[in-house]
């Protein structure tokens, strides 16, 4: 899995120059069993063993990947967390919970997370109404097999009252540098706020905004059809999109030699450092797929970017290497591994 | 944006708080942020939210140690962990439920997807009531073959029922 990109990675799809992917997940949980956090040892293994029998019946893909999580290292979790497979809360735990992920890493199915199950598909590019079509084959076919906790009057019944009704979480991971740099990123947050939607960072809930990739997604999901929800949301990624391309256009006309400067440093420190930080990595990076998306940066690839973001997160570093680093360690290991990959890239 | 405490760092958390049916924003740098005893990292509480409102207030102290039979949870504990304990809470803290999900949601009911399971469960209780009416009028004009036949559908789809319950 680690030596190729994950499908959602690939820089493809509509709007992939701003919207990097767009996920949606749905919250389902089983009947007769407690919630994870609230079920005793016993009555969690009962339930992965029922939802394995469930996805090995009705599988997400043909081929896929069933993997439960005492069989990985705590540098394997890492991986699934920072491949965005997994959510924090559930690489954090260990016994009786697992994951299965398709052949392509387009969906992937959390057993024994905060619900029972999530059920998540991650796309390229801007194409949120897709991720919806299939994230339902994939639960269409699951409870045939699986009876779902649900009731009519609240809909599908989850352990957190804020995802309960139609369980669904639609988001996009967009990449604003543009609006940044413009300085008018809070004011479109603000208003994106507003409208009922959140804003966190790369790593969702908790986390922070780096490499100006913001991840915008619905709060409510109850009260309202889950194509409401997906459309609503669109409609405002639409517009923010709209915003961040004048944000770009502007900046051009603004100070071009100082925008072609900047890209070119960013270039040049990850083409030639020796120790940088995961921080550090990803502002530059952002910086890099800036000029790919302004039309500055030629004769780099856009997919080769995307794989760095990904390849240079600390459990990647360490997985490359086969062992646990220092951070001083990763940090030397992580600038050999952008040297090596951007040794055959050169600014036209 | 800087931090309002320190008024230093950048600001990184942006902390929103309900005090007297007011929202108060804040917004902190991690450190002010940890010193107030705000764990970013900390789920949506529920508690906070229900705090804010006061007419709730009243009857969950009344309520508190009211228990779900399925698994034990009081809403005491519901409302401590901020999640249910078992489907069943759904139905044993209902009477709270719907303020908090207008609270949540600004709904209180569902209205999209339905299992396939519940569908078929919705579309069957349809179908009896209908035939039940047929049967009545098919009685009251006297139309014995026709009544015969709806009395035996009728008893099909209530044994269909109770074997899947």
């Amino acid at each position: 899995m680690i030596s190729k990109t994950a499908a959602w990675l690939e820089g493809s799809g509509p709007d992939a120059d701003i919207v990097v992917s767009s996920r949606v997940r749905l919250a389902r949980n089983v009947v007769g069993f407690p919630f994870s956090h609230w079920a005793t040892e016993d009555e969690i293994k009962e339930l992965l063993e029922t939802i394995e029998k469930a996805i090995r019946h009705y599988p997400p893909s043909p081929k896929y990947l069933l993997i439960r999580f005492e069989d990985l290292s705590e540098i394997e979790r890492k991986i699934l967390l920072e491949r965005h497979l997994i959510s924090r809360e559930h690489a954090q735990a260990k016994e009786y919970r697992a994951v299965t992920i398709s052949a392509d890493e387009q969906v992937s199915i959390m057993i024994n997370e905060e619900d029972h199950l999530r059920l998540q598909v991650l796309m390229s590019g801007f194409q949120l109404m897709n991720a919806l079509d299939l994230v339902n084959k994939v639960d269409d076919l699951l409870e045939k097999d699986l009876e779902y906790a649900y009731s009519p009057q609240f809909g599908y019944l989850t352990a957190c009252p804020t995802n309960v009704g139609s369980g669904i979480r639609a988001s996009v991971m967009m990449h604003l540098p543009g609006l940044v740099m413009l300085r008018q990123i809070d004011q479109v947050l603000q208003a994106v706020t507003k409208l009922g939607l959140t804003v966190r960072g790369w790593y969702g809930e908790g986390s922070e905004a780096s490499g100006n990739l913001f991840q915008i997604s619905n709060q409510l999901t109850l009260g309202k059809k889950e194509e409401e929800i997906v459309q609503k949301l669109e409609k405002i990624i639409k517009q923010v999109i709209e915003h961040e391309r004048s944000a770009r256009k502007a900046l051009l006309k603004k100070d071009f030699p100082k925008i072609q400067d900047r890209i070119g440093r960013a270039f040049g420190v990850l083409k030639y450092a020796h120790q940088i930080s995961s921080s550090e990595a990803m502002n530059l990076l952002s910086t890099l797929r800036t000029g790919i998306e302004l039309g500055v940066l030629k004769g780099v690839d856009l997919k080769v970017v995307n794989e760095l973001f990904l390849l240079t997160q600390p459990a990647h570093v360490q997985k490359i290497l086969g062992k646990k680093l220092s951070q001083k360690d990763r940090d030397e290991k992580r600038a050999d591994l952008i040297r090596k990959m951007l040794r055959d890239e050169h600014l036209e | 944006m800087q931090c309002e405490v320190c008024q230093k760092k950048k600001a990184t958390v942006h902390y929103t708080e309900i005090v007297n049916n007011q929202m108060v924003k804040i917004n902190l740098c991690e450190g002010c942020a940890k010193g107030k005893g705000i764990d970013i990292y900390s789920k949506f509480s529920v508690s906070d939210l229900l705090s804010g409102l006061a007419e709730i207030e009243e009857t969950e102290i009344a309520h508190g140690t009211q228990e779900c039979s399925r698994c034990g949870m009081t809403y005491r504990e519901f409302k401590d962990i901020g999640r249910f304990g078992c489907p069943e809470c759904y139905v044993a803290f209902q009477d709270f439920l719907k303020p908090l999900f207008e609270a949540i949601h600004k709904a209180s009911r569902h209205v999209g997807k339905v299992p396939k399971r519940w569908s078929k469960h919705t579309s069957q209780e349809t179908e009896l009531k209908t035939l039940e009416d047929e049967l009545t009028k098919a009685i009251t004009r006297e139309a014995f073959e026709d009544a015969a036949r709806l009395r035996d559908r009728i008893k099909e789809l209530k044994e269909a029922k109770r074997r899947h319950s």
